[in-house]
């Protein structure tokens, strides 16, 4: 089995079930639990592709040899589709970009620096940030201090760590 | 088979010279010339693909045979690409939630005081880079002692907020 229209068109459609199923996921079904709801997407694309390619197998000439390795192909450019919107979701959620230019298009003519500040700081930053770790368990707040809890987040820490070290030479943007 | 080789191969080849530039020299804008460089190599697909098959015999079995190969190979290439320069954008701005959850790690058994950790993050690190590189960027004007939006990025910020009204979600930050 050679690359056809239907084989390019795989990806693409499991991309789109998946941002359906986000969406509807996200406004009816996991209510503001945005990590499930993009989890629940990406797993419904998964799906759809590994059906499909099921399914041109089962009804097609091809052998295995022909078709798992396109199936490979077709996984990984939905996942990589599938990191770039969970970034843009994520952005939307999180940066802090988004989030100052949101507070400057209100405002047709403009914020000093201390008025930027007074609606969008780094307490409030610091504060939206840790309700998120400790309530995914990634940090534990005991006795007035914080420890580390779930490793999920302090592992792609290091990874991050470990591609800056290797692309940029340096651990931080500060250095 | 052939689409995972070539799509691959290109791949590490704009990875390489990705590394190449990067030890001669950080560019200062980082993301655009990422994307200029894998979009050449993109642009480049045909003739290399063709050129390196045509010169070694070993991968002549390995030839793209038609169009729809090339575009497999092109479509491939791209989504790997755009996830990497995602990715790379993690490396060069420093993620807060990262930061903290080094930051108390390294503290290990003994804990972070949560005073201390708070007084560290403070204004001029966490606010006013970003707020720079909203200048740097042409998203925003600084003029008379104001920051205002530029028409790029009213264009850039309208994206997030019609998919935030389309999740019904709130401002985030």
């Amino acid at each position: 089995m050679s690359t056809n229209l239907t084989q390019l068109l795989i990806p693409i459609f499991a991309m789109v079930v998946n941002v359906l199923v986000h969406i509807l996921g996200y406004r009816y079904l996991l209510r503001g639990a945005l990590l499930k709801s993009l989890l629940v997407g990406f797993a419904s694309g998964f799906l759809m592709i590994t059906f499909c390619e099921s399914y041109l197998f089962l009804h097609g000439d091809a052998g295995l040899w022909e078709t798992f390795p396109l199936l490979l192909v077709n996984q990984a450019i939905y996942f990589s589709l599938w990191y770039c919107y969970f970034n843009f979701v994520n952005m939307g959620e999180t940066a802090r970009r988004v989030r100052l230019m949101r507070e400057l298009i209100e405002q047709t003519e403009g914020l000093t620096y201390d008025e930027l500040l007074q609606k969008y700081n780094a307490q409030e930053m610091v504060k939206r940030r840790i309700g998120r770790l400790l309530s995914k368990s990634q940090i534990i707040e005991k006795d007035g201090r914080f420890y580390s809890g779930k490793p999920t987040v302090l592992f792609i820490a290091k990874v991050v760590i470990f591609m800056k070290l290797f692309v940029l030479g340096k651990k931080s943007e500060y250095e | 088979m052939k689409i995972f080789l070539w799509g691959n191969a290109l791949l590490i080849l704009s990875f390489l010279i990705h590394l190449v530039i990067w030890k001669i020299r950080v560019p200062q804008r980082q993301t655009k010339t990422l994307f200029t460089l894998f979009g050449m190599l993109l642009f480049l697909e045909i003739p290399l693909i063709d050129i390196v098959s045509d010169h070694f015999p070993a991968l002549a079995e390995y030839r793209l045979d038609n169009l729809m190969e090339y575009a497999h190979v092109s479509l491939y290439y791209l989504c790997l690409s755009l996830m990497y320069i995602v990715f790379y954008g993690a490396l060069e701005v420093d993620s807060p939630s990262l930061v903290m959850v080094l930051r108390v790690a390294k503290e290990g058994v003994q804990g972070l005081p949560i005073s201390e950790f708070y007084e560290s993050m403070n204004d001029d690190l966490l606010v006013k880079p970003r707020v720079e590189n909203l200048v740097r960027d042409k998203q925003a004007i600084f003029e008379n002692g104001k920051y205002k939006i530029s028409e790029k990025g009213r264009s850039f910020i309208s994206i997030f907020i019609f998919y935030r009204k389309l999740l019904n979600a709130g401002k985030g930050g």
